[in-house]
């Protein structure tokens, strides 16, 4: 067998194979197939034609094995382990990273302090720490949820995660990991949000669709975080300060 | 307080709309005294520059003098110089942090921080990486409300605007915000040797800078590219060969002018809206018509065909999405370097503020119409329309 290279790429970032689907289910479409090409031998003008392209469509994809729709909108393969792992039914899993033009102990002062992150943070209300509970209020797409969690890394200038409680209502596990970035060029922060999405992955797109989408958020956040790190200011278009109060950068 | 703002595809009307504001620490307000109509203000006219929305506050090129300045400035936390109520300055165009990686290296068109979190996911969606925010020019470049209006708020104050000397005129330093580097940095990006002959498609204020900055910085030849009788005559009084693509073979005229060897550097400063009725351009014209298409880059696609061997391709000419059937095999296969960027403005403003006053250049000799705010509806259209006498169109608010 050829030497398989390690693999380098980083969790959340898997999909799965082109041949994507299992003996039973290739053996359906098979069998699916057949017998729409048996109807379209039957009926004759569009109906015949179109009984014929599905027929084949279903064979070509049992024989196969390969279904790039599924693919395209299917759950991902990170995903799947990761639920299965937490005993959630679904998750959602969004790794996120930025490059801050600052040292490790910098970028810490200002995410360890919990309390501040609703200055950057724009989907969460309040957040307290008292070193070992982590508690905050994030505003969901049918309005605010809290999370009681528990901190399961605090490595000064390394690491923040938490996993909330069994039984939440929204389960949800995050981490922050900093990293040098090489060359002298700052701080890495790598971010990871898993959630069980509320009405599996319906929810999912209902809440990315409201923008109150975790990954979305979290993406902006880090944003905001290295603006506020870097510049001493979150950016904001808003002409004047009445309209910043609906301005989701808050500024 | 009055501003120009867009309203849909040729649709551009001067609105009351409320005064800006400090809003951050490091701003500052601006009173308006001279601002200009930029011949990429056109692609937001014609509507093919995406997100822009209906109210949008437009201009990217202006000056005047600061009135507020938010608290960074007085307290000392200024990351580059505190302005001072009264001062008169030049605002890039481009607006910049000075703290980020880019910042740090003089990029500042690509500054990482200064489009809000929110815009650059559409940045990044079409794009990879989100680019600067911009003044006035669409909600993917972080949605600021520009400068064709009687204030502006103006982000990252301490690091922009450049102090201008009360001798110079508006008119003379108005172009350091944007058209004048641009120019000049499509000149710089081309590494003109001795000898070289420099091709410069679209003789429009962008290539009337190109064409003196490639003069400044060491050709031999410049020659201009456009069908514009008034625009290739003001390129002539800069020196520079003129052809008119209407009535010549381009290719052919340029490899006869240049020994068969082809111009050294080429310089597109056209962009997404080739004119012509090159079939390509034809072709083009008909896939953006029914949104089979987004770019026109007739120009582009010319300039690398012309170009020399192990030439360089420099294109200050703004693209907004999709090239089709751009010949890259010709770029590869003769070695070609492409250069580009938005203009890096903020490193050039006080090199090119010096050629101003030692006299290397007067950027006046492009204006060719002084008008009040309230008449920007009639310059957007004849800047379109009438380009033989709407060269440059300054506004006074």
């Amino acid at each position: 067998m050829a030497r398989a290279a390690p693999d380098a790429a980083p969790k959340g970032t898997h999909k799965d194979p082109y041949r994507n689907l299992g003996g039973a289910e290739r053996a359906i479409s098979v069998a699916l197939g057949t017998v729409f090409g048996i109807a379209a031998t039957q009926s004759k003008g569009p109906l015949g034609i179109l009984f014929g392209v599905a027929g084949g469509a279903l064979v070509a994809r049992g024989v196969s094995g390969a279904d790039p729709v599924k693919r395209l909108l299917g759950t991902e393969p990170d995903e799947r382990a990761y639920a299965k792992q937490q005993g959630w039914s679904s998750a959602t899993k969004a790794p996120r990273s930025v490059t801050v033009n600052a040292s490790r102990e910098e970028v810490w002062e200002v995410l360890r302090e919990v309390e501040r992150w609703p200055s950057f943070m724009v989907n969460i209300a309040s957040a307290s720490s008292d070193g070992t509970r982590l508690n905050f209020v994030s505003e969901g797409p049918t309005g605010p949820v809290s999370t009681a969690a528990t901190i399961v890394a605090d490595v000064p200038n390394q690491k923040f995660a938490w996993e909330s409680d069994k039984g939440a209502t929204n389960p949800n596990n995050g981490e922050f990991e900093l990293r040098d970035a090489p060359g002298g060029r700052g701080t890495e922060i790598h971010a990871k949000i898993a959630y069980e999405p509320v009405g599996g992955s319906l929810g999912r797109y209902a809440a990315k669709f409201t923008q109150r989408e975790p990954g979305i958020q979290l993406r902006r956040d880090l944003k905001r975080l290295k603006s506020l790190i870097e510049a001493g200011e979150v950016p904001t278009n808003a002409r004047n300060r009445a309209e910043t109060l609906n301005n989701p950068a808050k500024a | 307080m009055r501003a120009v703002t867009w309203h849909g595809k040729h649709d551009v009307r001067v609105d009351n709309v409320p005064d800006p504001e400090i809003v951050n620490p490091r701003d500052a307000v601006i009173k308006i005294t001279s601002t200009a109509i930029c011949g990429s203000d056109l692609h937001l006219y014609d509507a093919v520059i995406p997100t822009m929305m209906k109210g949008d506050i437009m201009g990217h090129e202006f000056m005047g003098e600061v009135v507020d300045v938010g608290s960074a400035h007085r307290n000392g936390d200024a990351v580059g110089t505190a302005l001072k109520v009264g001062q008169r300055v030049v605002i890039p165009f481009t607006i910049a942090c000075g703290n980020c990686f880019f910042c740090e290296k003089s990029m500042t068109s690509l500054c990482d921080n200064s489009n809000p979190a929110e815009n650059q996911d559409i940045a990044e969606t079409l794009m990879g990486h989100s680019p600067s925010g911009l003044f006035g020019y669409s909600h993917m470049t972080g949605g600021y409300a520009g400068g064709q209006a009687e204030y502006v708020r103006v982000p990252y104050a301490d690091v922009g605007p450049m102090v201008v000397p009360d001798h110079l005129s508006d008119e003379q330093v108005l172009f350091l915000t944007d058209i004048f580097p641009t120019g000049y940095m499509a000149a710089e990006q081309c590494d003109i040797e001795r000898g070289d002959t420099v091709a410069v498609w679209g003789a429009g204020p962008v290539g009337q800078f190109a064409i003196r900055s490639a003069f400044m910085l060491g050709a031999e030849r410049v020659i201009a590219i456009d069908h514009r009788p008034a625009r290739l005559a003001l390129a002539a009084d800069a020196g520079a060969e003129c052809l008119n693509f209407e009535t010549v073979h381009i290719i052919d005229a340029l490899n006869a002018m240049t020994g068969g060897r082809g111009p050294d550097r080429c310089i597109d400063a056209v962009g997404m809206e080739a004119h012509g009725l090159g079939i390509d351009n034809i072709i083009d014209r008909v896939k953006v018509a029914t949104g089979l298409g987004t770019d026109r880059p007739h120009a582009f696609r010319e300039a690398i065909i012309a170009c020399r061997k192990g030439g360089t391709v420099s294109v200050p000419g703004v693209y907004g999405g999709l090239l089709d059937n751009v010949p890259f095999g010709a770029a590869m296969n003769k070695g070609l370097s492409i250069r580009t960027g938005q203009t890096h403005v903020h490193r050039y403003l006080k090199p090119l503020l010096a050629r101003i006053e030692a006299g290397d250049i007067d950027p006046r000799v492009i204006i060719s119409h002084i008008l009040p705010l309230k008449d920007a509806p009639m310059a957007y259209k004849n800047f379109k329309d009438n380009q033989d006498e709407f060269r440059k169109v300054v506004l006074k608010p």
